[in-house]
């Protein structure tokens, strides 16, 4: 199909679907996060015209739930997520890497334009597979040319220096930043407001491309939901 | 005898599961089946009625596509379950009715009438008018109805609808619906009147155009949404148009494109300007107003004193970027120690890219020559032959790294400015200069965008109908669009 020269912002959510995630209603809260973006899109035409989103699950191993597509498709049903084994960061990264590539292949293909992707990585422990083999996973999905703008979402036990080392770009005049619980915060109350955070960087991010202006917005450090620490790159140092 | 229009009439079913689906089911089923063999038993209805089943549930499905009632499946089974319509479901059922009224749109039809079902007696007002708000938006000529069903063996009462009650209702719905048709049979009398809109659309039209109610500019009333001319110039047609993007609609900001023509004052040639002010510049649509008016003006003016291969573009550039210069000292609030501004802080408030062309209204062999000269990303393009598009200047190419916005703009580009292009324009030829809103779509001019344009335009179209052509929905297309397009006559 020849769509020449419409904007595409394709978005991804990685989200940690490993055993710890189905305590202390962390695993409903992640499932509500879909349908919370679908409402968002419904309210927003000039956005949900642009916009194609991405579920990707990871544990042991990483599936494509949802792969990149319309959210307001009549006919889409959303994946109902649940839980088994580890948190291979590894395989979380090498998936998402491999979508990116064929999903932006296909998009040019249909002559689309198509804007830098934005991932939000949701976890909420540390990774379960060797650092020797996630970190070059890592490295090569953002040193391809399609690198995402990758922002990490940590909650309950994640560890803050592991998650803010993924925060990508880490440096310029568009970095990304790292999204952590306070601790003492409840988990599943984390994710709901991970999922607002997203929510208002995309809806904030079409309006700055309404005004000429490319990349993904993050929201206001002081509009930021209650139990939730905004890291920019440069405090973790 | 006149045929009846067609009457498309939606039953808008709320499938939710409320803690006894299977009854609900029954209750539903019987109802529904029950409105089509009333449909089939009339024949005026059966004659003229179209009818679609939409259940809302977590989306909006589509159970029976429009059909005449002796079409409807006889098995149709609609299933109850789930947590019933969610707030996608709406907007979802506005996507499939409008895909409809594309195919309706080749038979006399009147506006659709919505039906909406539930069974919720509590729920039924503030949902109900939920869904009429969202469908009534996208649809404004449509009729709505709600009807509540009781899904138990009545116990009738003034409160509660027994089921035979809520199909008398359903049907009264329609057939206050239908009367007109009704009416329209006996009565002969055509209205004095002729004629009709309906916009254009190439694909997907978008959620946008569907659903987006157009805000004005507070900051900016007296700046048109739209703008456009029709005039004949004695050897050439011109049509223009300036349309406002339905982002900028949505968001409530004015339209930063804008054109501007005039002859010379010996009826040599016609000056013709496109301009798009960069919309990261907050006043940019002041500068493209100032860069079409004034660099009309200018070019017109060179004109009368050499002839078009004669016109200094440098020079010419640097006085229209000097233009906005003044206009930003004029307009932009700093302290007083800030100023002079420089090119760079102006251009943080007022940029906007330029497309001249010159056409000589002297034909050399039945062809007219044309000058085009742009600063940044607003094209000039020939048509030719009424088929084929021909950038008349090289065009902005996408290249294989990810989007960006960058253009270049007055009152920035004072060095490194490109060429006038010479270009001939035929009898069967159109030139039409355009923004970028109209450029993007319109790609190498070989995709479906191209090949709507090329037959809209043939032939000058009535100056109304040009505007909404421009203005025609595809979706994630909601720039400004600007087109102003020359037909030698």
């Amino acid at each position: 199909m020849d769509h020449t020269g419409a904007k595409l912002l394709p978005f991804y959510l990685v989200i940690d679907v490993s055993w710890s995630m189905s305590l202390d209603g962390k695993l409903d809260a992640a499932n509500a996060i879909m349908p919370s973006i679908v409402d968002a899109l419904a309210q927003n035409p000039i956005l949900s015209d642009k916009v194609r989103f991405g579920l990707i699950d990871f544990s042991d191993t990483a599936q494509v739930r949802l792969p990149l597509c319309d959210l307001l498709d009549p006919n889409l049903t959303l994946p109902a997520l649940s839980v088994s084994g580890g948190t291979s960061f590894g395989a979380a990264f090498t998936t998402l890497k491999r979508e990116i590539e064929a999903n932006v292949a296909q998009l040019k293909a249909d002559q689309y334009v198509v804007h830098r992707p934005t991932v939000w990585f949701i976890s909420d422990g540390e990774p379960t597979d060797e650092e020797s083999s996630w970190r070059p996973a890592f490295a090569e999905l953002t040193q391809s040319k399609m690198y995402p703008n990758f922002i990490p979402c940590g909650v309950d036990k994640a560890d803050v220096n592991v998650m803010g080392s993924l925060i990508h770009p880490a440096s310029g005049p568009k970095k990304m930043a790292l999204y952590m619980m306070d601790p003492q915060f409840q988990a599943a109350k984390a994710i709901t407001a991970m999922a607002e955070i997203l929510i208002s960087s995309m809806i904030q991010s079409g309006y700055s491309l309404a005004g000429g202006n490319t990349g993904t917005i993050l929201p206001a450090k002081s509009s930021l939901p209650a139990g939730i620490q905004q890291y920019d790159p440069d405090d973790l140092l | 005898m006149t045929t009846l229009p067609l009457l498309p009439i939606y039953l808008l079913v709320d499938l939710a599961d409320t803690g006894q689906a299977p009854r609900k089911e029954r209750a539903l089923n019987r109802l529904v089946s029950a409105v089509v063999d009333r449909l089939r038993a009339d024949p005026v209805l059966a004659g003229c009625v179209r009818l679609g089943v939409i259940g809302l549930a977590e989306t909006a499905i589509r159970f029976q596509p429009l059909e005449p009632p002796e079409g409807i499946d006889n098995d149709l089974r609609l299933p109850v379950g789930g947590a019933g319509s969610s707030v996608a479901a709406v907007p979802a059922a506005c996507q499939l009715v409008a895909r409809d009224r594309v195919k309706l749109a080749k038979h006399r039809h009147r506006p659709p009438l919505f039906v909406f079902l539930s069974d919720d007696a509590l729920g039924i007002e503030e949902r109900s008018a939920r869904v009429e708000k969202v469908l009534t938006e996208t649809h404004h000529d449509a009729t709505f109805g709600s009807v509540l069903y009781d899904i138990d063996t009545p116990q009738p009462s003034a409160h509660r609808a027994e089921g035979d009650d809520a199909l008398r209702a359903t049907l009264g719905e329609m057939e206050r619906f239908a009367d007109a048709a009704r009416a329209a049979l006996t009565n002969d009398e055509t209205p004095p009147w002729i004629g009709g809109f309906e916009s254009y659309a190439v694909g997907d039209p978008g959620n946008a155009a569907r659903t987006v109610l157009p805000k004005p500019d507070r900051s900016e009333w007296d700046r048109r949404d739209t703008v456009l001319d029709g005039v004949h110039l004695g050897a050439v047609e011109l049509r223009a148009a300036s349309v406002r993007g339905w982002s900028h609609r949505y968001y409530g900001v004015v339209r930063q494109d804008d054109y501007a023509f005039r002859l010379t004052e010996d009826e040599r040639y016609l000056v013709a300007v496109v301009s798009d002010g960069v919309s990261s510049a907050t006043r940019s649509h002041k500068a493209a107003a100032l860069v079409t008016r004034v660099g009309a003006e200018l070019l017109a003016d060179r004109l009368a004193r050499s002839d078009a291969d004669g016109v200094d573009w440098v020079t010419m550039t640097r006085q229209l970027s000097d233009e906005v210069m003044k206009l930003g000292e004029r307009i932009i609030d700093v302290e007083p120690d800030q100023r002079p501004l420089d090119p760079r802080e102006v251009a943080a408030h007022l940029a906007a890219t330029v497309v001249f062309a010159i056409i000589d209204l002297r034909p050399v062999d039945d062809v007219m020559p044309v000058h085009t000269f742009a600063v940044g990303d607003s094209a000039a393009w020939i048509l030719r032959d009424g088929a084929r598009w021909e950038p008349a200047r090289p065009v902005k190419n996408a290249g294989d790294g990810p989007a960006t916005a960058m253009t270049r703009a007055l009152p920035l580009a004072g060095r490194d400015l490109g060429r006038p292009v010479r270009g001939r324009l035929g009898r069967s030829d159109v030139l039409v200069l355009m923004s970028d809103g109209l450029g993007d779509p319109l790609g190498e001019g070989r995709g479906p965008v191209g090949r709507f344009l090329a037959t809209a335009w043939a032939r000058p179209p009535a100056p109304i109908q040009f505007a909404a052509q421009v203005d025609f929905a595809r979706r994630s297309h909601d720039d400004d669009r600007t087109a102003l397009a020359v037909w030698p006559v």
